[in-house]
C-alpha cells in the first residue's frame, strides 16, 4: 500500500514553516532508511511521543514504509503510564524530538498492523486500539467516498493528534490525499482564540472540532473568519445540541457545521448528518462506509452496533475484551440509540460509565485504580458530573483514611494525566453499595450533589 | 471586606484543589499540572462568576499568572475592584 504517492504540503501553524509534498516524500524515505539501519522490520511497533507536529506524521509514514507500527502518545502522559504502554505494546523504539531511545532488540511482530492507539493505560491492563494498513485504507476511501471535498485545498488541525478523530480523520485522510495541512497545537487556548484569523491566513476550506471547542470560542467572543473560504467543519467525540450547532453555523457563516459520530475501535468518523441538516433528537446522520443495527430495543432504543470494513483488529492482548465487542464482523458500539425510518441514526447516550470531558474519554475504573494505591484514600468512586463548558467533568467521592483530602489531590499529580484528576471531591464516610457490594455511579452522583 | 487579591487566591485554590495552606507563590500557566488548558477555563469560568465580569479571546490568553489576573481584574473595575 503506498501511503505517500500524493502527499500534500505540511504547515507548522506556531511557526508558518511549511514542508512541500515533494521534499517531506524525500524526507520520509530517508527516515525510513535510517529506521532500517536501526533494525526496524515490518510489523515492529514502535511509540511516537511527538504531540501535534510535522515530525509525527513524517515518522509515521517512514514506519509505514517500513511496514511497521506506529503508537502515537500523549506526550501529557506521565512517566508512569508511558512506561506501562511501551510494556504492554512490546515497543522496540520510542522516538520523539531530537531522540531515540532503543527499548527491546527484538518485540512481537504482526504483520498488516499499522496503528495502535491507547485509550487507556493507567492500569495493569492498557487498552491498546489495533488498527491494520487495509483497514485505514478502507476508512480513507470510505471518507473520500460520503463527503464533498474535491474542491478543498488546506485544512487546519486543532485536535490531538494521538487520538482517531485527530490523527486519522483530520489529518491523514485529507493531507494523504494531496490536501495542505496545517498542524497547532492541541486543546490550545490561544488558536481558539485566533480560530477566525488562523482560517482566513491559510484560506481553510475544513476543520474538525469537538462541541467544547464551540462552547469556549463562542463564549470568549473569538472573532469569525472575514474571508469565505470555509467549505464544512466536523463536530465530533461528544453531543451536539442544537442551539450550539446553530451558533456554530452562524459563527462559520455559510459553511455548514457537520454533526458527526465516531470511534476509536471504527478508525474515527462512521456516520454524518448531510450539511445544513440539524441534529435534531441526537441525529448523527447516516453510515459512512459503515451499516448499523440497533439490538435489544426498547421502544425503538437500543445499543448500536455497527459493521465498517475499517473496524479495528482487535484491543492488544486482550482477547476477551476483544471478544466482548466484536461478533461476526459486528462491533457494539456502548452506545445507546435509534434508527429512524430513513436509517439515520440518533444517538441517546451510553451504556457504560465512560467519562467524556470536552471530548477526551476517562474510564472511572482506571482513575479509582490508581486513586486506591494512594495511602489516605480507604475507598474511592469516580464518576461523571455535568458541566456547562467540558459536557462532563471528572469527580471523586471519597472515604478519607485520616489524611487531609488536599493531600490525597496532591498525591494525583504525575500518576495521571491532567485531564483524568478529578476536579470535583466529595469526601463521604461510606461509598453506597448495592447488596452484592457493587457501587452504582449515578446513586453516588446523585447523593454528592444533594 | 475581603480584598480582590484574597477573593482571587480563594477561586485558585478552589478550582486547582491547592488546600487551604498550600503556597501559590510562582504558580504559572501550564508550569503546574493542574493548570492545563482545561484548568484555564474552569479558573476564568469561575473568575467570571465571582467577580461578574467577562474576559474577551485576547484576556484569555493574555494571563499566565496570578498578578496579571488581579491586574486585569483591576482594570476591569465593578465588582471585580
Amino acid at each position: 500500500m503506498n501511503f505517500i504517492g500524493n502527499l500534500g504540503p505540511l504547515i507548522d501553524g506556531k511557526t508558518g514553516e511549511v514542508h512541500e509534498g515533494g521534499a517531506l516524500k524525500s524526507r520520509i524515505r530517508r527516515r525510513a532508511a535510517e529506521l532500517a539501519v536501526e533494525g526496524i522490520l515490518g510489523g515492529d511497533r514502535v511509540a511516537l511521543a511527538y504531540g501535534n507536529s510535522p515530525e509525527l506524521l513524517i515518522d509515521l509514514l517512514a514506519l509505514w514504509e517500513r511496514h511497521a507500527c506506529a503508537i502515537p502518545l500523549d506526550p501529557g502522559l506521565p512517566a508512569s503510564e508511558v512506561e506501562r504502554v511501551l510494556q504492554h505494546a512490546e515497543a522496540r523504539m520510542l522516538l520523539s524530538p531530537g531522540r531515540t531511545q532503543r527499548l527491546r532488540d527484538s518485540s512481537r511482530r504482526e504483520a498488516g498492523e499499522a496503528l495502535i492507539l491507547y485509550t487507556s493505560g493507567t492500569t495493569a491492563l492498557p487498552k491498546g486500539i489495533v488498527h491494520t494498513f487495509e483497514g485505514l485504507a478502507s476508512k480513507f476511501r470510505a471518507l473520500t467516498e460520503n463527503i464533498e471535498a474535491a474542491s478543498w485545498k488546506t485544512v487546519l488541525c486543532l485536535l490531538p493528534m494521538h487520538f482517531g478523530h485527530g490523527l486519522i480523520c483530520n489529518c491523514l485522510w485529507p493531507w494523504l490525499a494531496s490536501r495542505g495541512l496545517v498542524l497547532f497545537p492541541s486543546n490550545d487556548l490561544e488558536v481558539f482564540s485566533r480560530l477566525g484569523e488562523a482560517v482566513d491566513r491559510y484560506r481553510a476550506d475544513f476543520f474538525s472540532t469537538v462541541p467544547s471547542i464551540w462552547r469556549w470560542v463562542l463564549h470568549t467572543g473569538a472573532a469569525a473568519p472575514r474571508m469565505k473560504t470555509l467549505k464544512r467543519v466536523h463536530c465530533a467525540s461528544a453531543p451536539l445540541d442544537e442551539p450550539l450547532w446553530e451558533q456554530a453555523n452562524a459563527w462559520t457563516a455559510g459553511a455548514p457545521v457537520v454533526n458527526v459520530y465516531g470511534t476509536t475501535e471504527t478508525a474515527g468518523w462512521i456516520a454524518g448528518t448531510a450539511p445544513g441538516e440539524r441534529p435534531e433528537d441526537g441525529s448523527v446522520g447516516g453510515g459512512w462506509g459503515c451499516e448499523f443495527q440497533v439490538r435489544e430495543a426498547r421502544e425503538g432504543v437500543g445499543e448500536v452496533w455497527a459493521r465498517t470494513d475499517a473496524l479495528m483488529k482487535g484491543y492488544l492482548g486482550r482477547p476477551e475484551m476483544t471478544a466482548a465487542v466484536l461478533r461476526a464482523g459486528w462491533y457494539r458500539t456502548g452506545d445507546l440509540g435509534r434508527l429512524d425510518d430513513r436509517g439515520r441514526l440518533h444517538l441517546r447516550g451510553r451504556l457504560d460509565d465512560v467519562i467524556n470531558k470536552a471530548g477526551l474519554k476517562i474510564y472511572p475504573d482506571d482513575v479509582e485504580e490508581v486513586l486506591k494505591q494512594c495511602a489516605g484514600v480507604a475507598d474511592v468512586c469516580v464518576f461523571g458530573e455535568p458541566h456547562p463548558l467540558f459536557g462532563e467533568e471528572v469527580a471523586a467521592a471519597v472515604v478519607l483514611k485520616g489524611d487531609a483530602l488536599s493531600r490525597v489531590q496532591s498525591w494525583c499529580d504525575g500518576k495521571l494525566a491532567g485531564f483524568k484528576i478529578p476536579r470535583k471531591w466529595y469526601p463521604l464516610k461510606e461509598i453506597p453499595r448495592n447488596e452484592r457490594g457493587k457501587v452504582s455511579r449515578r446513586r453516588v452522583l446523585e447523593l454528592c450533589r444533594g | 471586606m475581603e480584598s480582590m487579591e484574597d477573593r482571587l487566591k480563594k477561586i485558585v485554590r478552589s478550582v486547582f484543589n491547592l488546600g487551604p495552606s498550600g503556597s501559590l507563590d510562582g504558580l504559572v500557566y501550564k508550569d503546574h499540572p493542574r493548570w492545563d488548558s482545561l484548568g484555564h477555563i474552569q479558573l476564568i469560568l469561575s473568575l467570571e462568576k465571582e467577580f461578574r465580569v467577562k474576559f474577551s479571546s485576547e484576556d484569555v490568553v493574555s494571563v499566565r499568572t496570578l498578578e496579571d489576573i488581579a491586574s486585569l481584574l483591576r482594570k476591569k473595575g465593578g465588582q471585580a475592584s
